[in-house]
């Protein structure tokens, strides 16, 4: 056959193939049955004549055409699978707190939060070792603003508990998905860790200090609820970003390429968790924690029930079978 | 020169029935590809190729995302606190003034901002890519789709990565102030994207940090017009085409050769055509006895005609057995000519 020939005689077929891959760019399932089978039929057809180019002497703007229309139906034959809702209670309920329990990247995110914190809350609080540290940390005018901010509690409606909780969420959730993100070079995200838990701990050190005053007794008010989930949080948007960082510069047998694309994939229902977390903690810390009139004991309680929902996700959800005793992250 | 490489009958009869095919061996590495072309091998076992989008159109594409998302967000918050505005009148109007009622639809519109504006930074791009099969609006506007390496559509986790990780390529971040030399205060700051370009130059495949956690690439995917075989307005292409013995059979090359030479020669001024063309034209016309005075363009053209319009396919008369004339051969045959 020529080549002139060939090609009048294919292009309808090709054609057809190009407006169906278009009227299928929107929902496949709004297609009817007939059509999709049309269309795998042009798109084999096509993907044979792609196949056979050489061997019929297609001239190369023909097959760069056929490259293009190949591409285009491909990318509509193979779609990206919609959200599957039903895969997602395993993996919430039983694959992510294991991942959490076992990964040393979380242990190590909560050792360096957790001993900087303390160590920044120590020497904030006693002024005897290591004078003018809150000051170094938060800066003079910064703790005067702390103290004025928690001298009483202002309005608490419900008006702006919703008003509060959208801006923490914004705020602190964000902060915890930019500490993941500059986790992948690993020294910027452990800086903002770092950063972070220095400058809470010297912040808590400095308001538990007696010559507060009243500022003192209404911050251990305030923070008391939304504690919890909200440092959790932070301690597991840092490690699933640690893993990720790691896994590139120790790939454990694998191609550096393919360690980062398998641990960012296992990483990110881990770094998703902490965005619920940073959520309810905004909750809380909208709607109970700024409110003076209630009791500490009830903030206390809602402390202490979150703690007890943590370890029942991380400890009872996430032990292995075979794991020689272990304490819960993040407390 | 591999596409000179001559096929068996068995091989011949395998690529009729589309096994092997473009997957003989030089086809299936990479290393035929020019490096803005992306190899894919289907299910089919078919290889195509994508072209690769750079930074120009991805850059545009994201502007373009920026203006929908936020103008979208800009433009429900708007409508939401119009509502709120509206009811809190109205039912001051109809109930009297309850206390605090403004104040608390403040609360609620305010804090929806914030929630809203955390949502569409963070999830527009995951969710719209996810949705519409790596596409986002912007990216459908500039023709270009994001899709795995290996070829495959992309998946959530694939598209929520490389949009989380879209804040390590914007980065650094500049205060305003600072570029401008100006010592005020903060107020804006400048997204310089410049890790994101330096680790899409570097890249083999023009993939931003993003990518590269995620796995994906953006590709090319707008409509591409269907060439037409060409056809010349000069009578005397047939009439020339018709001097070429009935005999000649060309090779794969050769044949691609030519094609090339007639999709290219309008780019070209006619004298700049000729020299070209001689390269070719002239040992042919030497071998097929044409006169040496014919214009080589106009030669190339005839063969041209001969082997796409006129000649009955390829593939039957070299497996018929016939010698077919190698570009290797005839540029050789030059040079030593020429020696």
């Amino acid at each position: 056959m020529k080549v002139a020939e060939l090609i009048k005689l294919r292009s309808p077929f090709w054609e057809e193939l190009e407006d169906l891959s278009i009227q299928m760019g929107g929902r496949l399932k709004k297609a009817d049955p007939e059509r999709v089978s049309r269309f795998a039929t042009l798109y084999r057809a096509a993907c044979a004549d792609l196949a056979l180019a050489e061997s019929y002497q297609l001239p190369p703007q023909t097959v760069e055409y056929l490259h293009r229309l190949v591409g285009r139906a491909h990318n509509q034959l193979y779609r990206s699978q919609n959200y599957q809702f039903k895969s997602w209670r395993k993996r919430i309920f039983s694959d992510t707190p294991r991942l959490i329990f076992n990964d040393p990247c979380i242990h190590i995110a909560t050792v360096i939060f957790w001993g900087l914190f303390l160590i920044a809350a120590f020497l904030s609080y006693d002024t005897a070792v290591w004078p003018g540290f809150s000051e170094a940390v938060v800066g003079v005018d910064g703790l005067d603003r702390l103290r004025e901010n928690y001298n009483g509690f202002g309005d608490s409606g419900i008006g702006s508990g919703a008003f509060m909780m959208g801006y923490y969420i914004q705020n602190n959730a964000t902060i915890g998905l930019q500490c993941f993100v500059m986790m992948l070079l690993v020294i910027p995200g452990v800086v903002v860790l770092s950063y972070n838990a220095i400058y809470l701990g010297a912040v808590f050190g400095f308001m538990f200090r007696h010559d507060s005053g009243s500022a003192s007794e209404n911050f251990q008010n305030f923070v008391t609820a939304h504690g919890p989930f909200e440092l959790t949080a932070i301690i597991l948007a840092a490690g699933a970003g640690l893993k990720i960082g790691l896994s590139w510069m120790m790939s454990d047998g694998l191609n550096r390429k393919d360690s980062l694309l398998k641990t960012a994939r296992e990483s990110l229902p881990i770094v998703m968790c902490a965005v619920v977390l940073f959520i309810l903690a905004a909750v809380i810390e909208g709607f109970i924690s700024p409110v003076g009139g209630f009791p500490w004991w009830g903030k206390g309680t809602v402390a202490v029930g979150s703690s007890c929902l943590l370890m029942i996700y991380f400890v009872v959800l996430g032990y292995p079978a075979a794991w020689p005793g272990g304490e819960e992250d993040g407390f | 020169m591999s596409s000179d490489r001559k096929f068996s009958a068995a091989e011949t009869d395998s690529m009729v029935r589309g096994i092997g095919g473009v997957n003989s061996p030089q086809a299936s590495d990479q290393k035929g590809v020019i490096d803005t072309m992306m190899l894919v091998k289907t299910p089919e076992n078919i290889s195509f190729q994508y072209e690769i989008s750079g930074p120009f159109y991805r850059f545009i594409a994201y502007l373009a995302d920026l203006v929908f998302a936020f103008g979208g967000y800009v433009a429900v918050v708007g409508l939401l606190y119009f509502f709120l505005v509206m009811l809190v009148l109205l039912i001051g109007n109809s109930l009297g003034n309850i206390p605090g009622l403004s104040n608390l639809f403040a609360g609620v519109v305010f804090g929806l901002v914030f929630v809203g504006f955390f949502v569409v930074y963070w999830f527009y791009g995951a969710y719209m890519e996810t949705r519409f099969n790596g596409q986002t609006l912007g990216k459908r506007m500039c023709g270009i789709r994001v899709i795995s390496v290996d070829g495959h559509a992309i998946d959530g986790v694939q598209a929520t990565l490389r949009n989380f990780f879209r804040f390590l390529d914007i980065m650094p971040i500049v205060p305003l102030q600072m570029l401008l030399g100006l010592e005020a205060q903060v107020l804006f700051a400048i997204p310089t994207f410049l890790i994101g370009l330096v680790v899409m130059s570097l890249s083999r495949k023009f993939q931003r940090v993003g990518d590269l956690v995620a796995g994906t690439v953006v590709i090319f995917e707008e409509k591409k017009y269907r060439p037409d075989l060409i056809e010349f307005e000069d009578e005397r292409v047939p009439k020339l085409a018709e001097l070429i013995p009935a005999d000649f059979v060309a090779s794969r090359g050769l044949t691609q050769v030519v094609a090339e030479f007639a999709e290219n020669r309008k780019y070209l001024a006619p004298q700049r055509s000729a020299d070209i063309a001689k390269h070719l034209a002239d040992p042919l016309m030497d071998r097929f006895g044409i006169l040496g005075n014919t214009d080589p363009d106009l030669f190339m053209c005839s063969l041209y005609h001969r082997l796409f319009v006129t000649q009955e396919g390829g593939e039957s008369q070299l497996g018929a057995g016939k010698k077919s004339v190698g570009l290797g051969e005839l540029i050789s045959g030059e040079r030593r000519s020429e020696q």
